[in-house]
């Protein structure tokens, strides 16, 4: 996006931003199709509006990102899960003798 | 989950593909189900229900196939019947409320839009995941899938087991949720 672009319409809001939310989301998501990325490469360059609204969501998924704590499974639950199939293993080999 | 009548694996196959293919994806399943459950005893119990299922039901699971949404698809299940029937029904939002708000509230919305990006950047984790928290469990959902996770819209259709319309929109309501919630925070650090 060309950010010292000069933007157009800098505080008219989109006519039509339910459709680039929308369109802004998939793109965002990966989940756009090529009419889409289009649409989004062309429109949110000149949209002041539906660019602040992009710069906005692309802070809150980095921050959902990097600044939420990622779990790790405690390390006593991952051993005794193998010792159960471990265990199941065992049981199922002595049937099969 | 599909019921074979003849075993596809071997009961040494069953555990290497237990150990090399399912619990790579541990800590993600323990993270999710900590995050929907918000406690580290049920978290504990859900992760083990859904590996031990999914050791049980493995000849239901095609070697080299998507074991991450498969070993989801159960955690989701097991929730649903057996976490979630035990507790209170959520809090339900006001979505029309929160729609209003941001449409008739677009002028100010972009003039302090910059300021609440800067905010955002500015907030730590406690804030945000205060924030995710908020959310109803279904939308909670969607988003640690797609956002945290990294699932497609397809893969997320799958785990959940509705259509990806329903993906789509869940995703959308709880965005304006959660950025609702965000904007409240960044009012709250002196961002209007």
């Amino acid at each position: 996006m060309a950010s010292t672009r000069k933007m157009k319409n800098v505080e008219r809001p989109c006519p039509d931003h339910e459709k680039c939310v929308h369109i802004i989301n998939l793109v965002m998501d990966g989940e756009a199709n090529e009419e889409e990325e289009a649409f989004f490469f062309s429109h949110v360059r000149d949209c002041f509006h539906c660019a602040q609204f992009y710069k906005l969501e692309q802070s809150i998924r980095d921050a959902i990102k990097k600044k939420i704590e990622v779990l790790s499974a405690p390390a006593e639950l991952i051993k005794e899960l193998k010792k159960k199939v471990k265990d199941s293993f065992q049981e199922s080999s002595k049937d099969a003798q | 989950m599909r019921k074979r009548t003849q075993p596809r694996y071997a009961p040494e196959e069953k555990v290497e593909i237990f150990e090399s293919e399912f619990l790579p994806h541990i800590h993600s399943i323990y993270n999710f189900a900590y995050r929907i459950t918000f406690d580290e005893d049920d978290a504990k119990d859900l992760v083990q229900e859904t590996y031990l299922k999914s050791f049980r039901f493995i000849d239901s699971f095609e070697k080299g196939t998507n074991a991450k949404a498969w070993l989801f698809r159960i955690l989701k299940n097991s929730f649903i019947n057996e976490f979630r029937k035990k507790n209170k029904e959520p809090v339900k939002v006001d979505y029309q409320e929160v729609e209003a708000f941001y449409n008739t509230d677009e002028v100010n919305y972009i003039i302090s839009a910059n300021l609440q990006v800067e905010a955002i950047k500015e907030m730590i984790g406690d804030e945000v995941s205060i924030a995710l928290n908020s959310l109803d469990v279904d939308f909670r959902t969607v988003i640690i899938l797609c956002d945290i996770e990294g699932f497609t819209y397809e893969e997320m259709a799958l785990i959940l087991d509705v259509p990806i319309g329903t993906i789509r929109s869940r995703l959308h309501r709880a965005r304006n949720l959660l950025r609702d919630m965000l904007k409240k925070y960044a009012g709250s650090m002196g961002y209007k």
